[in-house]
């Protein structure tokens, strides 16, 4: 046993042939090691509005292959899922339901606005649509375009990953818009 | 005698007093008849031997604010078998807006007189079950009429700020009361179980059945759709669908861009089957303005729309299959989906919303290679679609899961107003592009895949897209050949009221120069008058209502969506079958939730 051969003092062997079955020792941070194992591992909602679901979904089939970053398993529960993508415009019956997804999932929890609609509203400013989903949920990574191209949404999806690595404060609600409203 | 004048003949002999005005504007007709008579009108219309409208397309209002009669009622009727439509209009006063009900005539008439009374405020007396089917119950006011704001939200650079504080008109009467199903994040909805009677007890303590809540988020319901079922056990008793979770106003919006800018705001509307509304709107607003428009672009119409279809029929089998268990067919549908859309992304530079098209035509010609592009598509395809037909058609549980699964009758399909493959599924020979040809489909030779086994099922519908798509590769062949003898012609029309003129001739053309100007500065101004003009989308009938009043922008614009309708027959055949059932049901009716909820 490793920690048996720490307390005993007795040094690995540093010797390639033994790395199989003898794994070296990495002294890391505890935050630092928890970062990088969500980072491996982020779970998505299976949860699609609009257009932006069908690039959404393009996403996670062969050609652009989300598995190769640890995210092919979409959840369709909010309770198993640590990510949210706000794919496609959301309406105002919609609202509610977005922001009762993201309440039953777990934290730490994260959210990438997919699109411009879920960015601001998009091309449709009217009364049916909310003006950007920040407005109800705290975003973390906005994702320009009309669709964004599946390439973009990686883009963002690594843009997260950085930032959680970087352990950089999540995104916040646009509270100022709230008094605007009619 | 031409078939629409034997109709209006024998209107005129059976209701000498009803007919107050019979109008007709670029091959369109419009009757318009009191309200009083509206129900004999439609009943006799439907029933008459000779005339037999078995299909009611579609219901819309216009708001003519501030004419009195404020509204106009519009009801579409189609008679397949002579292959007529006939536009009925009631006029209504804003003091009395109100109508009776068609559900007794035609029950496809639900969804559609609750969307106008949703929207516009009119009431349909004697319908089953008068709610707000867009929009969610809390709201005030009906979007759709004139005097109500487009309720945008400022934005940061505004300068007028007074303008966008909506005003809110006087609050609609409190909704009759009636039965709670349920709160969806948080916000009570109530939706009844039946389409035919409403007022029904819940049937609970009798046979123990229970209510659950299926969507708006769930996996298997393509989109925001939310059902609520009863179920005894694991058996349907009733599943009725509401709609509206993804309700975007766009024709709303569209009232207030020009005419070239609102093309945007359609193509996401059914967003796997962004060409074919494109082409429904510009269909519409070339037969408003007598636009030509040239074979090569036509031909461009019909290459990119029949991928599409194809593009979209691969999503609608994998979804299917991915829903009842057949995870494989989805990726390798994604896979050729790709394909596709790299033929879009060449063509607009987009990959799903490509805005190509443009009245009385196409933005930019045909790039460089897209005929070699085409060319392997159309070369790439059949042995893919060889390749899901081995996974699935001797599938065992793929059979037992769609066989025999909700079936339904023409008669059904028609009273419905179900179009496209469920309708074709069902028996009925009816396609737009045989039966009003458009884009020159007269020139292509194709068949209509039609079911012969009398009743749809899933598994039919799905065998009906199947061959749908050999017959679109059959049509892109043909239209290959045209497009190479069209090389160098005009893409797009020459008529400058409709289309820019070319760059080359701004430097030497005063006139060319006014043209450009008029139309970047106000855009096109079509007549006034109310035109109609349809495509078969992948999924049905697909119109564009187009009101104009002479100015550069809309007066209204209505989207005739399929999905809208077809979604209609989800509480008749879900009826009996088994949840895990209803996934592949739903899979079936190949709806868009853009579509649905424009």
């Amino acid at each position: 046993m490793d920690a048996q051969r720490i307390k005993s003092n007795e040094t690995p062997s540093p010797a390639p042939e033994a790395k199989a079955g003898q794994p070296g020792i990495v002294f890391a941070k505890l935050d630092d090691v928890l970062r990088w194992a969500r980072t491996g591992s982020m779970w998505p909602l299976l949860f699609g509005l609009a257009c932006c679901a069908i690039e959404m979904m393009a996403v996670y089939m062969p050609r652009f292959d989300l598995a190769r970053f640890g995210m092919e398993v979409y959840r369709a529960s909010p309770r198993q899922a640590d990510l949210m993508f706000v794919a496609g415009r959301v309406s105002r019956k919609m609202a509610p339901v977005v922001r009762q997804l993201y309440d039953q999932m777990m934290e730490p929890k994260w959210v990438i606005a997919m699109g411009d609609c879920a960015a601001c509203g998009g091309i449709y400013n009217n009364y049916a649509i909310l003006q950007g989903v920040d407005e109800i949920i705290p975003v973390d990574v906005y994702v320009a375009g009309c669709p964004p191209r599946p390439e973009a949404l990686m883009d963002g999806i690594l843009m997260l990953h950085e930032k959680i690595k970087k352990g950089e404060p999540r995104g916040q609600i646009r509270i100022e818009q709230w008094g605007l409203r009619g | 005698m031409m078939p629409l004048e034997t109709t209006l003949t024998r209107l005129r002999e059976r209701f000498p007093n009803a007919l107050q005005d019979v109008s007709e504007f670029r091959g369109e007709t419009v009757v318009t008849i009191p309200r009083e008579a509206l129900v004999d009108v439609v009943r006799f219309l439907r029933t008459e031997p000779a005339l037999q409208f078995n299909m009611l397309l579609d219901i819309t209002a216009l708001d003519w604010l501030p004419r009195e009669p404020r509204f106009d009622v519009l009801y579409y009727l189609l008679s397949m078998p002579n292959n007529v439509r006939l536009r009925l209009r009631v006029q209504l006063f804003s003091h009395d807006a109100n109508v009776p009900s068609l559900t007794a005539i035609f029950p496809g008439a639900n969804f559609y007189e609750r969307e106008v009374y949703d929207l516009f405020g009119i009431t349909f007396l004697y319908h089953p079950f008068l709610h707000r089917i867009l929009l969610p119950e809390y709201t005030t006011g009906h979007p759709l009429r004139k005097d109500h704001p487009l309720g945008y939200e400022p934005v940061e650079f505004t300068h007028t700020y007074d303008e966008i504080q909506p005003t809110r008109p006087n609050a609609v009467p409190p909704p009759k009361p009636r039965r709670l199903i349920g709160s969806v994040g948080g916000a009570v909805t109530e939706i009844p179980l039946t389409l035919a009677e409403p007022a029904t007890p819940w049937s609970g303590a009798q046979t123990e059945t229970l209510l659950i809540n299926m969507g708006p988020h769930h996996p298997s319901t393509h989109g925001v759709l939310r059902v609520a079922l009863e179920v005894d056990g694991e058996k349907i008793v009733n599943a009725m669908p509401d709609i509206g979770y993804l309700h975007t106003g766009i024709e709303k919006n569209a009232e207030y861009k020009t005419y070239l800018k609102a093309i945007p705001l359609f193509d996401r509307m059914d967003y796997f089957s962004t060409f074919f509304n494109v082409l429904a709107y510009c269909l519409a607003i070339e037969k408003l303005m007598e636009v030509e428009v040239p074979e090569r672009a036509q031909i461009a119409r019909v290459i990119l729309c029949e991928i599409q279809r194809i593009q979209s029929h691969l999503v609608a089998v994998g979804s299917q299959a991915m829903d009842i268990g057949a995870v494989t067919v989805m990726t390798y549908a994604f896979r050729e989906r790709e394909a596709a859309l790299d033929i879009f992304e060449m063509v607009s530079g987009a990959r799903m919303m490509t805005s190509y098209f443009r009245f009385g035509g196409l933005a930019q010609d045909l790039p460089a290679g897209f005929s070699d592009a085409v060319r392997a598509f159309v070369k790439m395809i059949p042995p893919r679609l060889k390749e899901y037909e081995d996974l699935l058609n001797k599938n065992p549980i793929w059979l037992m899961r769609t066989r025999g699964i909700a079936e339904y009758t023409a008669e059904q399909a028609l009273a419905h107003s179900v179009t496209g493959p469920m309708l074709r599924a069902a028996g009925v020979n009816w396609d737009l592009r045989k039966a009003s040809p458009y884009s020159g489909y007269e020139q292509y030779d194709f068949d209509v895949p039609v079911s012969t086994r009398g009743k749809a099922d899933v598994l039919e519908c799905y065998l009906i897209r199947m061959e749908e798509m050999r017959q679109s590769l059959r049509i892109i062949e043909q239209a290959l050949k045209k497009l190479e003898k069209t090389k160098g012609q005009p893409y797009v029309t020459n008529n400058r009221k409709v289309a820019p003129p070319p760059k080359h001739e701004l430097q030497n053309s005063m006139e060319s120069l006014i043209h450009h100007f008029k139309l970047w500065t106000e855009g096109i101004t079509p007549p006034a008058g109310l035109v109609y003009a349809c495509v078969e989308s992948p999924r049905g009938e697909l119109g564009f209502l187009v009101s104009s009043n002479g100015t550069s922008k809309p007066h209204r614009v209505r989207a005739r969506t399929p999905s809208f309708a077809n979604l209609q027959m989800l509480p008749l055949i879900s009826k009996g079958y088994y949840i895990a059932d209803l996934v592949g049901i739903i899979a079936m009716t190949d709806i868009i939730l853009g579509d649905v909820d424009r």
